[in-house]
């Protein structure tokens, strides 16, 4: 029995041949669309699944008021992980994680290798017992039990050792703490169990400069430097041990809080929540994103019920060639329920090879996609059982729902008419094609909606005046106090040459994570009542060459000695929190207290604000100070940058003449702060594409169905070219319909799409503002690309010979 | 066999009934081979797609070996026309995209027939119709003639009790017209029971009785 449909359906298949292929194309764009970012948001979901006990571990992050304005951490002070081990019975265990403050990479050495490595962290020695690592070398437990003893990722130990026994080895580790040498006892496998801290690198807290000064550091309100992580025993109630938080911090916190002039309190997040939902500061790793998953699994479903609805509307519009068998089949015996199930097996050998062709199509695109997505997905059918499941799933799920509407249409066909001799009517056929048409209008619109308002907002953040001009500037970190000491003498040989312009230096650069802050109130005003400002260590070239606009007083002057102890600058914004006005600012002082001591300083000009951070985040106050003793963290030099390949290679010549222990590194500052919209970036390129693809698709269904149209009226066509019908009314006869569908799919699109992309730019602090106009361009471009589709085959039908068509009823 | 009492069939076109079969009433036993004859328009085939349990009257009795066709179920209905009638029709209907052989064994199929045994009976049919060679070719390589032979043999390939044929040589040329006539007689002399609707006074004397109809009713019922 089977044999036998499938041979029919075959047969039907190739003599077809042109309708089966478009309508097997797009069932397998479609297909390979949703395969792809099922693996991209399998990968996503799988960050962290992996630790052991993971509903029980949690972090302890921070919330800070200041100022009646509320900022949360992901870091909390130092005791609080063994306090709560000791006082709450709910706590099973603790672990911190410490990010050195102030240091960005450290220099790893071995014998004559070394490199910078930023993802290097100071942990406790239980952190093997409390988040769950692959380790291929040595074991969790015990691993980093004593001081001076470190763990490694797999990529670190290739990178050190190729593919040698990293176990027992010896490497020097330093920074501007100082250099220590550490010995391996654990290496973990890189990839596999992918986790929201991106560390290569975990050291024992209690080595060295930074294990004396960290360590045991006792302090409960400041220094919240350290990431505490949970783990609950397993009849524990998180909410009971977060509601014990408050007292613990007015306890140990509370007084000297007061003085300090701030609050904070402490809450609990998941493991589990953190890579895609954790909204805090202050994180060790990239953020997965809750939205970008969301918006690509409905994606992924929307192309995917495009291409389905293509393969109803086609099938059903095909079904009208079928009614004779459908007929003859039931007067020699078949009943419906039979006749329904050979139309689904034909749906599923379809989809079956569609699925294939998707395969191909998806293998082929991979490395294009991975591009995009900005990770590394791979499509191992014959290993990945959960992508088989995934694949057999997206197989079934397309064949039942492409399969039946027409299965149940066509196998509804009454015998009777065909007895008598006249064809299918398809009246109920036509108007349900004419819903699913506008589905994927509506989606396919909604789509280009989406991409317009994310590519605008995109522009916006590129071409926003920052408040500073990033363009040019090359930026040198000066990691290890060897570099740091020897900025003066790099600055003057790098001036030397003539491409570059200026050179100046900062304890921070925008874009970089500034933890140098303070709280500062204005003369005669409540102390404790202050503001909280961002601190930048600036030489004075460093104000002018970043193109800092000043809008009053002056900048710091190499002349005048005093400014380096007593000035300040500061940014318009802050002059507002201090409750001034520009024209009376200059000569006030800014005063801040700090363990008792009150210093000040006279405020001598004021800045536009500038951003610092991201545009997802609204500007802070800043000031800046002159800074002669602080060795600064950044070297920035404005280029020209007409050869800057052979700029940054005497650069580098320069550098090495004077930094002998370390390497040189280097970045820009304009693309280091576009990395911050990376993701919406990536998000936005994958919208992209995959709305091409919904649009494609659509098109590929609705050039079938027109052709369809005009191949049932082609005696009509005929007739009326013979009574006069130009080519264009036989177009716009064609296309009537389509126009109409189209446009209620626009009314219909819009405000979807408005309510989302609303939701979406609410991510950023400054974003445009959504226009009508831009709706309108959408539904435009939806409108022409499907009137270009159908006015195609309204042409071609239009160019037939009237004659034939007429004969060949 | 069959015995229709007061069987009514009437279509509607807005609120007007228009009747094409009134008050019918007739008897036909088994082993029979009746032709209904009548202008066109007359409703014969409406009458024989009610008596093959594709169409159903408005009004009437039907009973078919005493099951009461006007009272069942959809689904059981189904299972007599599947097991008892066979049909021909002047148009072939055989489908494009299946062989020769594969037209033939379609109803076995939908009978759950082993494949041996759906088998034997082809083949057996192809040898007696001489179509062996001809059986992996597909409809349109086929003569008119040869193409109702093929539907004759899907009509009886199940063993039907009835064999229903709605002009089956209306398409065809006078010889070839003879074959398939001489064929259905020999099926009937075999013991088949066999409607035929037909124009032509010499096929309608193959038969064994002869009811013409008009108005939709039965104007003259008369055995051979
Ligand atoms: N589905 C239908 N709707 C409306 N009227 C119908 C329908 N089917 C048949 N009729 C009408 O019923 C009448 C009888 O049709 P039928 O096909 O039974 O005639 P016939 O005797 O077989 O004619 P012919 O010799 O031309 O085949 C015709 O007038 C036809 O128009
Ligand atoms: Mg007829």
């Amino acid at each position: 029995m089977i044999t036998n449909y499938l041979k029919i359906a075959l047969r039907n298949l190739i003599k077809l041949k042109g309708f089966t292929a478009l309508n097997i194309l797009g069932l397998s764009i479609g297909i390979a669309a949703s395969i792809l970012i099922i693996q991209f948001l399998r990968t996503e979901l799988k960050v962290d699944k992996h630790h052991v006990d993971l509903a029980n571990l949690y972090r302890v992050n921070t919330a800070f008021t200041v100022g009646g304005k509320e900022t949360q951490t992901a870091t909390s002070p130092s005791p609080l992980a063994w306090t709560m081990v000791n006082d709450f019975p709910e706590v099973y265990q603790s672990t911190r994680l410490l990010k050195p403050p102030g240091v960005n990479q450290f220099l790893i050495k071995f014998e004559e290798k070394s490199f910078f490595e930023s993802k290097t962290y100071f942990v406790d020695s239980t952190f093997f017992e409390v988040m769950t690592y692959d380790f291929v070398e040595s074991s969790p437990a015990g691993a980093i039990k004593e001081p001076f003893q470190v763990v490694i990722s797999s990529l670190i130990a290739n990178k050190l050792f190729g593919g040698q026994a990293a176990l027992g080895k010896s490497i020097e580790i330093s920074s501007q703490w100082g250099a220590d040498q550490y010995e391996i006892t654990g290496v973990y496998e890189s990839s596999g169990l992918p986790s929201h801290i991106d560390g290569e690198i975990y050291i024992n807290m209690r080595s060295g400069a930074i294990g004396r000064t960290f360590y045991d550091l006792d302090e409960w309100a400041g220094n919240n430097l350290y990431l505490t992580y949970l783990k609950l025993h397993p009849q524990a109630d998180p909410s009971g041990l977060e509601s014990k938080f408050p007292d613990l911090v007015e306890a140990k916190a509370g007084e000297r809080m007061r003085t300090l002039g701030f609050s904070k309190s402490h809450f609990l997040e998941p493991v589990k929540d953190i890579y895609l939902k954790s909204k805090v500061s202050y994180q060790v790793g990239p953020q997965g994103n809750q939205s970008m998953v969301n918006i690509l699994g409905i994606i992924a479903l929307f192309v995917l019920i495009i291409a389905c609805i293509n393969f109803m509307n086609l099938a059903t519009a095909k079904a009208t060639l079928r009614t004779k068998e459908v007929a003859v089949r039931k007067v020699v015996g078949a009943s419906r329920k039979i006749l329904s199930g050979q139309f689904m097996i034909e749906t599923i050998l379809y989809s079956f090879i569609a699925l294939i062709c998707s395969f191909l199509i998806a293998y082929l695109v991979l490395p294009w996609f991975n591009h995009l997505a900005g990770r590394t997905i791979q499509l191992d059918i014959f290993h990945d059982k959960s992508l088989l499941l995934w694949t057999v799933a997206i197989l079934f799920f397309t064949a039942i729902l492409a399969g039946s509407y027409p299965s149940l249409y066509l196998s509804s066909f009454s015998p009777l008419n065909i007895l008598r001799g006249s064809a299918g009517k398809g009246i109920t056929a036509k108007k349900i094609r004419k819903i699913l048409v506008i589905t994927q209008f509506i989606i396919s619109i909604g789509l280009i909606q989406g991409i317009l308002i994310i590519q605008n907002q995109l522009e916006f953040v590129r071409s926003k005046n920052l408040g500073f001009n990033s363009e040019e500037k090359v930026v040198i970190p000066l990691n290890t106090p060897e570099s740091a000491i020897k900025y003066q003498v790099l600055k003057n040989d790098l001036l030397a040459d003539p491409n570059i312009l200026f050179v100046g230096g900062s304890s921070t650069v925008p874009g970089q994570v500034n933890l140098n802050d303070g709280l500062y109130y204005g003369e005669g005003q409540d102390p404790s009542n202050n503001v909280h400002a961002n601190i930048n260590w600036v030489d004075p070239d460093y104000l002018t060459l970043m193109g800092f606009n000043l809008d009053e007083g002056r900048f710091f002057s190499q002349d005048r000695i005093a400014d380096t102890v007593s000035s300040t600058i500061i940014t318009e914004k802050m002059v507002a929190s201090l409750g001034y006005s520009l024209d009376d600012v200059i000569g006030k002082n800014l005063y801040w207290t700090w363990d008792g001591i009150t210093r000040k300083r006279k405020i001598i000009g004021v800045v536009d604000d500038f951003h610092a951070n991201s545009l997802h985040k609204e500007v802070g106050n800043q000031i800046f100070f002159w800074s002669t003793t602080e060795n600064p963290g950044y070297l920035v030099a404005s280029v020209e940058t007409g050869e800057i390949n052979n700029l940054i290679g005497k650069m580098e010549t320069t550098w090495q003449k004077h930094v002998l222990s370390d390497p040189f590194e280097f970045y820009f500052l304009d693309d280091r702060l576009q990395s911050a919209y990376e993701t919406d970036q990536r998000m936005g390129s994958l919208i992209f594409a995959f709305t091409l693809l919904a649009i494609f698709i659509s098109c590929l269904g609705l050039f079938g169905l027109a052709a369809f149209a005009a191949e049932t009226r082609r005696r009509e066509i005929g007739i009326r070219k013979v009574l006069g019908a130009s080519v264009s009314g036989i177009v716009s006869l064609l296309s009537k319909e389509y126009l109409f569908l189209v446009i209620l799919a626009i009314l219909i699109a819009t405000p979807l799409a408005w309510y989302f992309m609303t939701k979406w730019l609410s991510n950023f602090h400054y974003h445009i503002e959504l226009s009508v106009f831009t709706f309108i361009v959408a539904g435009f471009v939806g409108l022409l690309i499907a009137l270009i589709t159908v006015g195609f085959q309204g042409l071609r039908a239009a160019g037939s010979h009237p004659v034939e068509a007429i004969k060949s009823e | 066999m069959i015995t229709l009492s007061k069987i009514a069939r009437y279509y509607t076109s807005g609120l007007q009934k228009s009747w094409v079969l009134r008050d019918m009433t007739l008897d036909v036993q088994q082993g029979e081979f009746l032709t209904i004859m009548g202008p066109s328009g007359a409703g014969k085939s409406t009458l024989l797609n009610i008596i093959g349990m594709l169409d159903q009257a408005n009004q009437g009795e039907y009973l078919f070996f005493d099951e009461p066709v006007h009272k069942l179920k959809e689904k059981k209905r189904h299972e007599l026309h599947k097991h008892y009638m066979g049909f021909i029709f002047q148009a072939y209907h055989l489908i494009d995209e299946l062989t020769v052989y594969e037209n033939i064994e379609t109803p076995l199929l939908y009978r759950k027939i082993k494949k041996e045994e759906r088998q034997s009976r082809i083949a057996d049919l192809l040898d007696r119709f001489n179509m062996v060679a001809k059986k992996n070719l597909f409809p349109h390589q086929l003569s008119g003639g040869q193409q109702q032979l093929v539907g004759i043999a899907r009509a009886i390939v199940s063993n039907p009790k009835l064999l229903l044929a709605d002009e089956p040589t209306g398409n065809l040329h006078t010889s070839q017209g003879k074959v398939i006539m001489d064929l259905l007689k020999s099926l009937h002399t075999e013991g088949m029971s066999i409607i035929q609707v037909t124009h032509s006074e010499k096929n309608a004397g193959y038969g064994t009785r002869i009811i013409e109809i008009e108005d939709g009713f039965i104007r003259k019922d008369m055995p051979l």
